[in-house]
């Protein structure tokens, strides 16, 4: 099988260092590079997910190496604040299963007892005070050991550590620029690209990671009925910032009157992204959306080709993790497709969908059931996606029950503290709460707190932590 | 709030004690009818493993449970002749193997055996297949790294004892049982919801909510509030059973056994003190007769009653909770017991219902005028449960269809009937991505996972064209030793443990139990 991918981005060069680890030699897969990087891969948000250091590990890329060959920062997650037209604040922390001893579940019990799911949250409180160690795996008792963390990364810093990567694999690299896209006579598959060298590559598998220019799959979807379905415009500026003073593990993610905008502190900087939905000095304009069918003839679209969320949650980043294990597991055997294809574009548009409504829920401001209202079931729904969101939310203000879907990219935790942070207050208290011994539970949960909050302020500071510990990787390599 | 459940066979009495057990000391009280002249279908002596932790739940001593209940282990089910006659298979409750560089072992198995290597069957590589097959059990540790530890186990047992046992534990805490044969149920004309039963004694029962546990006819759920019925009996046209036990005969084997006949299938469970027997089939194939005729042909030892006959319908309720009624087991729905689903279903019902139950007290409780109670519902807890249970439903049937639809059979009508069958798409579609490159569609929300897809369609010799290609990219020298030496560990581990008679004898202080070879 003859595999060529296209595309300057970060989902070029994962997909190709993926594919060549994973296939043997029979294979051949190739990458055309153009010079200029994707400019959607902004779109990142500049922040991966808590499971990136297995992903990486997988595709052979370590820990210490990306610390130590890019400015990549420690993450224990994001930090609203101002949030929305209700001026929201709170750490959308990365966090293992609660607590489940207690006879109901742990968000349920917080909520009986009045309490704060944030100050539960040793990643949340870390992050407030710039703390970061790494959590212990072998001291289940310890407050930090149920955090999770993920990373920060300067998408132009770790698009040039990958691509030195791709050029140690097997991979064949051609630097050159798309000419055009040359079609199957009957429109329904890509027989070659053209380079503007004059050159002409043909291969049996097409991957675009062009990003939101989408090069290659555009062609095809003007032939298939399948367009990029626009969800909103929206503009983005990337600006460099000085390191700030006590740099914290965690984007801020600040509403502001007529945008919003992240800042991610990485090693030796911030980055500020700013977006909004009016256009302003030195933006970049981005249709966000996505598309109905990821893989169209003999083509696939990897990460932002394919769909382009908004970067105020890593959504995109699990995207792009799920696009590439997707396409590992079903990777063609030859030029019949039909399955491939066909149960990729299930597994891509679940996911999409589910990611989505995770976006689109850090947006919705309902924060309590009216009296009477009924179940979005009973009344008409716009669309498929907004049926996935109203159930999640609607079951949530009803009496605080964490809807679950198959295989959700974001876990029941993620939505539990994002439930309680957009200040979503359930109508009515879970029934199992009321046999439990609230003395006994307030006693255990005045504990952990009290652990938390004992710990944090022993954890060291996040940016002498991090130079410390690459002084041990030099010293240990 | 009073709560009221109709029908005290498994399902009443499973719903009784874990409602009683997760809101004891709290506003609910819980009264349940039954009657002994009516009686109970006893569905479901055997198991799947999320039995034990409903038991553990309700703090059940699973020694006291298994004596009491004549319960045996179980490791899985064997199907006789459904790939072609004279072929058995066992689909355990556990993975084959580990993955190898983080391929699924079964992909790298279907390589070596393309590549005609000599690496044995894929059941080789299940422990508790392994086990079962030597009718051996041993408890799995805690370290499942180990693959002997890799396993699950059930129970097989007599649920007659079963709902006897949990009744006991029920009335400790608290649940009123009340004997009467229900003649009448009356509505709320506002609202539409049950408010009162009427006993053939005269007595009268008023309640907020009710489950409805009263069996295939659905006295609440269908009879009263004309739920309705989605019919799947297209897929799935078992329409009849027949059941008998007998005495015990042999080793005592660790699986519930499932033997493919002309026109259905018979069942055959081991308990400790006799043997569950039973024929599932469509009353247009086989006249009740000759199923009957079959089913005393094929039994183990002698008859310990006449054969009992079961009618019933494939599908659910339309509104599994409609109004102030929940239906929870064969009011439910039906699906044929082929992999021991019932009890399964029931527990689901439970957990989901315990999840969403109603406010206890009803602060803003409103009396209708000439009404007792008008507990204010909620749509949205009813709306949640309606869709979690049907997608329980749905994802079960596709897999018992599986097994009818997974072989080249067409000996009979019956297997001609499946021949020509148009399958539900999600079943063809999975169908489809086995059958080219041996790819399992994986949900998470299911009573079956991935490995009990992969054992029943290479149990049933659907072999798919190709394989994963990233196992290409593994040393094949590499896997094969993998390979050898997990199957090495498993024949030793199966060795070194007691025959299933003998663990049991031991484990719950029983005088010698059958054959102990």
């Amino acid at each position: 099988m003859k595999i060529v991918i296209y595309g300057n981005s970060i989902a070029a060069y994962l997909s190709s260092i993926a594919l060549s680890k994973a296939l043997d030699e029979g294979s051949k897969v190739s990458l055309i590079l153009p010079k200029e990087q994707s400019q959607s891969d902004m779109l990142y948000g500049g922040s991966t997910s808590p499971d990136a250091y297995d992903f990486h590990l997988s595709l052979g890329i370590s820990e210490p190496e990306l610390l130590l060959k890019t400015n990549s920062a420690f993450s224990f997650g994001t930090h609203y604040s101002n949030w929305t037209d209700k001026q929201l604040r709170w750490v959308q922390a990365f966090n293992l299963p609660f607590p489940s001893h207690f006879g109901a579940e742990f968000h349920q019990i917080l909520l009986q007892q009045k309490e704060n799911l944030q100050d539960y949250l040793f990643g949340a409180q870390a992050s407030l005070q710039g703390r970061f160690a790494h959590p212990p795996q072998n001291k289940p008792a310890l407050p930090l050991s149920r955090a999770e963390y993920a990373y920060h990364f300067d998408a132009a810093s770790i698009a040039s550590f990958l691509r030195e990567r791709v050029s140690q694999s097997k991979v064949t690299v051609h630097s050159a620029e798309l000419d055009s896209v040359e079609l199957t006579q009957n429109k329904t598959s890509v027989k070659s690209l053209r380079l503007h060298t004059g050159e002409t590559i043909n291969a049996d598998f097409f991957i675009d990671c062009s990003g939101s220019e989408r090069k290659v799959i555009a062609k095809l979807q003007q032939h298939a009925d399948c367009a990029f379905e626009v969800k909103s415009n929206m503009y983005f500026s990337l600006e460099d910032r000085d390191i700030a003073e006590s740099p914290r593990p965690c984007i801020s993610a600040t509403g502001h009157q007529s945008h919003w905008q992240c800042e991610v502190p990485l090693q030796n900087k911030r980055q500020l992204l700013r977006v909004s939905r009016q256009t302003f000095a030195n933006a970049e304009a981005f249709q966000l959306g996505h598309s109905a069918k990821a893989w169209l003839g003999n083509c696939v679209a990897i990460s932002h080709a394919a769909a382009l969320l908004s970067p105020h949650s890593n959504a995109s980043y699990r995207l792009l993790k799920r696009d590439i294990e997707r396409l590992l597991e079903l990777i063609p055997i030859h030029s019949d497709m039909d399955m491939e294809r066909k149960e990729y574009n299930r597994r891509y548009l679940l996911d999409v969908d589910h990611a989505g409504i995770f976006c689109d829920a850090l947006f919705d401001t309902r924060q309590k059931l009216d009296k009477d209202e009924m179940p979005a079931t009973a009344r008409a729904q716009d669309n498929r996606a907004d049926a996935l969101l109203n159930r999640k939310i609607e079951q949530f203000l009803n009496r605080g029950l964490l809807v679950n879907y198959d295989l959700e990219p974001f876990n029941l935790e993620d939505w539990s503290i994002m439930h309680c942070g957009m200040q979503r207050e359930p109508r009515r208290r879970d029934s199992l709460c009321s046999s439990l011994n609230q003395n006994t539970i307030a006693l255990e949960l005045n504990k952990m707190k009290e652990a938390i909050s004992i710990l944090v302020p022993k954890v060291p500071p996040c940016d002498a932590y991090t130079v410390k510990y690459k002084e041990y990787l030099k010293k240990k390599s | 709030m009073h709560l009221c459940i109709v029908g005290g066979g498994s399902a009443g009495w499973m719903t009784a004690a874990g409602l009683a057990k997760k809101f004891e000391n709290t506003a609910l009280t819980i009264t349940l009818v039954e009657s002994e002249e009516i009686g109970t279908v006893g569905v479901g002596e055997a198991t799947l493993p999320h039995i034990r932790f409903f038991n553990q739940t309700l703090g059940i001593d699973e020694r006291d449970f298994m004596r009491k209940t004549k319960a045996t282990f179980k490791l899985g089910i064997e199907f006789v002749n459904w790939g072609r006659k004279g072929q058995r298979y066992i689909h355990p409750f556990g993975d084959f193997g580990p993955p190898i560089q983080s391929i699924d072992f079964y992909q790298h198995w279907l390589h070596a055996q393309q590549q005609n290597q000599d690496v044995g069957a894929l059941s080789d590589y299940a422990y508790g297949i392994v086990a079962a097959q030597n009718n051996k059990f041993a408890m799995p540790k805690g370290d499942s790294s180990d693959i002997t530890n890799a396993f699950g186990y059930a129970y097989q047992f007599d649920s007659i004892l079963y709902a006897k046992y949990l009744r006991e534990f029920a009335e400790e805490r608290g649940v009123n049982r009340v004997e009467g044969k229900i003649v009448n149920t009356s509505l709320c004309e506002q609202s539409g919801n049950i408010h009162t039963l009427s006993l053939e004694s005269g007595q009268c029962i008023s309640a907020d909510f009710f489950i409805d546990c009263s069996g295939f006819r659905g006295l609440l759920i269908e009879q009263a509030l004309h739920s309705g019925y989605q019919d799947w009996s297209r897929w799935l046209p078992a329409n009849s059973a027949v059941a008998v036990p007998c005495e015990s005969a042999g080793e005592l084997g660790p699986y519930t056994r499932a033997t493919a006949q002309d026109s259905g299938w018979i069942w055959r469970i081991p308990l400790q003190h006799r043997t569950g027997n039973g024929y599932v089939y469509c009353n247009d194939f086989i006249s009740d007769d000759n199923a009957k005729d079959t089913l005393m042909g094929q039994l183990d030892g002698k008859a310990l009653s006449s054969p009992r006959q079961l009618r019933f319908k494939t599908g659910r309720r339309n509104q599994f909770w409609k109004n102030n009624v929940v239906a929870i087991g064969l009011s439910a729905g039906f699906l044929e017991p082929l992999e021991s689903t019932s009890i399964d279903l029931i527990q689901s019902g439970i957990t989901k219902l315990i999840e969403l139950f109603p406010e206890l007290e009803d602060a803003s409780k409103t009396t209708v005028a000439g009404e007792p109670s008008a507990y204010k519902l909620n749509h949205f807890d009813m709306d949640e449960y309606n869709a979690q249970m049907s997608l329980e439903y749905e994802r079960i049937r596709d897999f018992l269809l599986l097994h009818y639809v997974a072989n080249e059979k067409d000996d009979s009508p019956m297997w001609q009937y499946y021949r020509e069958m148009e399958l539900p798409q999600s079943l063809e579609d999975k169908l489809d991505a086995w059958l080219h490159r041996g790819y399992i569609q994986r949900y998470e929300i299911g009573a079956f996972l991935p490995p009990s897809w992969v054992a029943v369609m290479l149990g049933q010799n659907l072999t798919p064209k190709n394989v994963d290609p990233r196992v290409q990219n593994t040393e094949a020298k590499y896997s094969l030793e993998v390979a050898r030496n997990m199957r090495k560990r498993i024949h030793e581990g199966s060795q070194q443990a007691q025959s299933h008679a003998k663990f049991l004898e031991h484990y719950l202080g029983l005088n010698t139990l059958g054959n102990t070879q």
